[in-house]
């Protein structure tokens, strides 16, 4: 028997003290432990994540196809660098002119007295007014612009159609035209314009050979400035209705264009294309 | 192997330790209840007759037993300098919580400062006696006696598991061989060399117990007398030597008992046949002195009463304590008694020993230790007394008296005490059973009955489960307390220190694996996020570059307008050239692409489907007319397969090797020989020639494949 008062508070407190550790702990256990949120949100990220699983990193395609764009972009600078055109000096209005359409008259007299001297010395007969109205009516002067590009554009165009070299057989007549009004915007569907076409339509009368090199000369960059005119519509007819019959002459029925493409603030408020992109590039809409 | 208790019993001369263990079957099938694995006894004293220090006691007996024994083993010691006193504490009965707080305060008298070094054990039930309360025996020392030894022996390396007093534990030795049957009661007298214990023991437990100070050191001063050699008193005493005694030493008895041998209904009944060969004159000189002896004896006798009758100890123990966290009204929990003992030692006289048995001591002990046996007995009658009081028993009927101790081996002196006891007396081992038999099994030591103390220290540890044993721990209340501190309350505050600490370690495991699952889920909330980003990136990135496609083709399709119909003409040359002479190509006109339309125009001709491409930007097409006159007549089957051929000529025509054909579609647009029309038209033919030639027009559209961005070049193929 055990009369010393053996530490019973003492006993107790330590009891009390394994209790309150206990339910501390258990407490402190509660308070911090998962309730099974995390655990199912850290099962269910896993489990998404196995399901994403792919052979290319996104970063790597994000960067692929960034650089894809960009070579993308690089292409359409390049092709338009290539074949848009750009105003040549005769023919942008001085910035002290006040009679941009007393000017043009007198640039198309210039082209036009040209263009005659070529045409003389291959026998070539051809329209002189070039599609234009006759010199005498002075053109109101917010026309003067446009029509100085169309004059340039005709003589890019007449230029390829007399220059024949002389090996080839010169056109034996030609005239042209301007089928439209003003420029027509053409781009893609769905997209923002992407370009101005400055139509000319040239008829003309030629040997095959004769039309194929106008048509490779047309597509031809003459050096640094230089711009290709796309054809836009051919149409070649020949009179010769019998394979036995010796072949003559063409006629052929070109629409040509010089492109001038749109910068990026330009394409944002030029509005819808004129000409849509399920035209194509040949023959247009029909 | 199971737990083993070393009983070490620091005497005043000896030190003997007992090494025990539980029992084996075999053990058990003999009746043994324990065994002896070692006994050791010691010198406690020097060449020079002083204490040795503890130290050295414990590095004897490490040597004795053996480092590995004496650390494995449960020791409980006892030592004669730690004096001890008994009280006996009647209570009524109650909760064992209640009497130990009863017990504390009832003891708190005798504290030291505030501490005891005080144990408890109930020793008779309530309703055994006749007052009907429970009686608790309680053995009480002093800290400042027992703190020395237990500092001293715990310095020197033991590892005390239990400290008692002699007082308390002799009685336990009798519990194996159980000398005592049924209701006899026996009482035993283990003499030591400076006291003597007196325990009264039954069958299965001890009743009470006592020290008498009287012991072999007793005897030997006696001896000794004024200025005698004390050295050679007690070899005189231990050897006999110069007494009177003629008889044999006597030996240590099993505990057996017959009547028979001694005539004790006769005064001069002993057995001592050689009392009558003494001569006359010896013998009235030995009456003599043996009634001088018995005088001086009796006076010494009447002076042992009244030392009993004054012993505040004994008289204390009908002290009413009132427990004052206990109900003032109730009745007094501690009974008070009208102390039978008291009354029985002053009223009822010892007699004295006769004339007849005053010779008896002079002849078998010789006038001094007889002197002092007659005064062991009287003070040993007087303790069975107080016994009786303190039991609240009236009648104390003692069966047989065991002697035990070193002192127990004095020649004569059993028989000197057999004969004033009136009830066998025996030098007892208590290894042995009454029969012979072991009570405890093993090797036994020498002298045996020398061993009771050592042997009821060891029996009283819980170890060994011996039924009715007194166990007693006499260590100082603070040491008890640090001691319980540092077993109870210490693991417990480590459990909840460990708690706290597991539980903060779970905590931050939980913590953190939450935490881990949170940021799991966050990471992937933003890996989420991120990709959704990346996704939208990629989705506009796709829509830049269908928008870039679109408009490259928009470009291609303008710049390669030229090239593409170029290309057209050349191979309308080729094939009509060489492999198809009989065509002759009269219109080539541009188109663009058309919507389907139905399977016959108005004019009923066969149409068929354009392709059509509504996601890009298509080249177009071209409507390539003309005739074909075959050199001879033909049958429209064979039109039918020219026209198939050069169909599929032109179809698969590629501007040059590896490259893809120009035109992805040859679709016949009209195919009719018009035999009137072509009459018409032959120049000079008749219709039935123009019939027979067989010509037909057509109209072929030749539909170019659509613009391929990695067919765009800056620089424009020459055709």
């Amino acid at each position: 028997m055990n009369i010393t008062p053996l530490l019973l508070r003492e006993r107790m407190f330590a009891w009390a003290g394994i209790v309150v550790a206990v339910v501390l702990v258990g407490g402190a256990c509660w308070w911090v432990a998962d309730d099974g949120t995390a655990a199912a949100a850290a099962a269910a990220a896993g489990q998404e994540m196995d399901k994403v699983k792919g052979p290319v990193l996104l970063s790597d395609r994000l960067r692929e196809q960034k650089q894809a764009n960009q070579e993308l972009a690089d292409s359409i600078d390049a092709l338009r660098q290539a074949n848009g055109f750009t105003i040549g000096r005769d023919f942008l209005i001085p910035e002290k002119n006040e009679q941009p359409g007393q000017y043009f008259n007198e640039r198309l007299l210039i082209v036009q007295d040209s263009l005659r001297a070529k045409a003389k010395d291959r026998n070539i007969v051809y329209q002189e007014r070039l599609g234009f109205e006759r010199v005498v009516k002075v053109p109101p002067a917010e026309e003067a612009e446009h029509l100085l590009i169309m004059l340039q554009l005709t003589e890019r165009a007449a230029s390829a159609v007399i220059d024949t070299p002389a090996a080839i057989k010169p056109v034996d007549s030609f005239a042209i035209s301007q089928p439209t009004k003003g420029p027509e915007l053409t781009g893609a569907a769905g997209r923002p314009p992407l370009l101005r076409e400055y139509p000319l339509r040239i008829t003309l009368r030629a040997k095959l050979p004769t039309l194929l090199w106008i048509l490779h000369r047309l597509a031809q960059v003459d050096g640094p400035g230089g711009y290709p005119l796309i054809v836009r519509k051919l149409e070649i007819s020949s009179k010769n209705l019998d394979p036995k019959d010796e072949v003559h002459s063409l006629d052929a029925v070109l629409e040509v264009a010089g492109m001038r493409f749109l910068e990026a603030d330009e394409r944002a408020t030029a509005g819808k294309p004129a000409v849509k992109s399920r035209t194509s590039g040949l023959g247009g809409a029909k | 192997m199971g737990t083993t208790v070393l009983g070490l019993d620091i005497g005043r001369s000896r030190v003997r330790a007992v090494l025990l263990g539980p029992p084996t079957a075999a053990d058990r099938s003999t009746g043994a209840r324990a065994r002896l694995l070692a006994s050791v006894e010691l010198d406690r004293l020097d060449t020079e007759g002083e204490p040795k220090p503890y130290a050295a006691v414990v590095a004897e007996l490490e040597a004795a037993l053996g480092p590995a024994r004496l650390r494995r083993a449960k020791v409980v010691v006892q030592s004669s300098e730690i004096q001890a006193l008994v009280r006996y504490v009647p209570t009524l009965p109650m909760a064992k919580d209640r009497i130990e707080r009863l017990l504390r305060l009832e003891l708190d008298g005798h504290a030291e400062n505030g501490e005891l070094a005080a144990d408890v054990n109930q020793v008779q039930a309530a309703g055994e006696g006749e007052g009907g309360e429970a009686i608790h025996g309680c053995v009480i020392s002093q800290p400042s006696q027992v703190r020395p030894v237990l500092t001293a022996l715990a310095v020197a390396g033991l590892r005390i598991d239990g400290c008692a007093a002699a007082v308390g534990v002799v009685g336990n030795a009798t519990l194996p061989a159980a000398p005592a049957r049924g209701d006899e009661l026996a009482l035993l007298l283990d003499i030591g060399a400076g006291a003597t214990v007196v325990a009264l023991v039954a069958e299965d437990r001890v009743l009470a117990m006592r020290t008498i100070q009287v012991g072999g050191s007793t005897f030997t001063a006696e001896l000794t007398g004024k200025g005698g050699d004390p050295v050679a008193a007690e070899q005189r005493k231990r050897r006999g030597d110069g007494l009177v005694n003629l008889f044999a030493k006597p030996q240590t008895t099993a505990a057996v008992w017959s009547k028979n041998d001694l005539n004790l209904e006769e005064e001069d009944g002993i057995p001592f046949q050689l009392a009558v060969e003494v001569e006359a004159e010896a013998e009235a000189e030995a009456e003599a002195e043996a009634e001088a002896e018995v005088e001086a004896a009796d006076t010494q006798e009447e002076d042992l009463i009244v030392l009993l009758e004054s012993d505040p100890l004994d008289l204390d123990a009908t002290t009413v304590s009132e427990d004052p966290l206990l109900d003032a009204s109730s009745e007094p929990l501690i009974t008070k008694s009208p102390a039978p003992s008291a009354a029985l030692l002053v009223k009822v006289p010892i007699p004295k020993p006769g004339m007849a048995t005053s010779a008896l001591g002079l002849t078998v002990l010789g006038p001094e230790l007889a002197r002092v046996a007659e005064q062991l007995y009287t003070q040993a009658v007087a303790t069975q007394r107080w016994f009786g009081g303190q039991l609240k028993r009236e009648q104390l009927a003692i069966t047989r008296v065991l002697l035990t101790g070193g002192g127990a081996g004095l020649v004569g002196l059993d028989v000197y005490l057999q004969r004033r006891f009136g009830v066998p007396v025996a030098c007892w081992s208590p290894f042995s059973h009454h029969d012979g038999g072991p009570a405890i099994a093993g090797e036994l030591p020498a002298a045996p009955h020398a061993w009771a103390t050592a042997l009821g220290l060891a029996l009283s540890h819980r170890a060994l489960a011996i039924r009715g044993a007194l166990a007693w721990d006499l260590r100082p209340e603070r040491d008890l307390i640090r001691s319980a501190r540092r077993q109870r309350i210490v693991p417990l505050v480590a459990a909840a220190v460990l708690v706290l600490a597991a539980g903060a370690c779970a905590a931050v495991v939980l913590y953190n694996e939450a935490a881990a699952r949170r940021a799991t889920a966050e990471r992937f909330t933003a890996w989420k996020a991120d990709r959704d980003r990346q996704l939208a990136d990629l989705a506009k990135l796709d829509q830049d570059r269908e928008a870039l496609g679109e408009d490259l083709r928009a470009i291609a399709a303008r710049v390669y307008a030229g090239r593409d119909l170029l290309f057209a003409i050349r191979a309308l040359k080729e094939r009509a050239g060489e492999e198809s002479k009989e065509v002759w190509v009269t219109k080539l006109e541009t188109v663009g692409i058309q919507p389907p339309r139905d399977s016959k125009d108005g004019r009923g001709l066969r149409v068929a489907k354009p392709a059509l491409h509504d996601s890009v930007i298509d080249r177009g097409a071209v409507l390539v007319s003309g005739r074909v006159k075959f050199s001879s007549a033909s049958t429209d089957s064979a039109r039918d397969a020219y026209r198939k051929e050069y169909q599929q000529r032109m179809q698969s025509w590629t501007p040059g090797a590896g490259q893809p054909t120009l035109f992805a579609s040859a679709l016949v647009e009209t195919f009719e020989v018009d035999h009137e029309a072509e009459a018409k038209q032959a120049k000079g033919k008749d219709a039935k020639e123009a019939k027979e030639d067989g010509r037909f027009s057509f109209t072929l559209r030749l539909t170019f494949q659509p613009t391929r961005l990695d067919q765009i070049t800056v620089v424009e193929e020459r055709p």
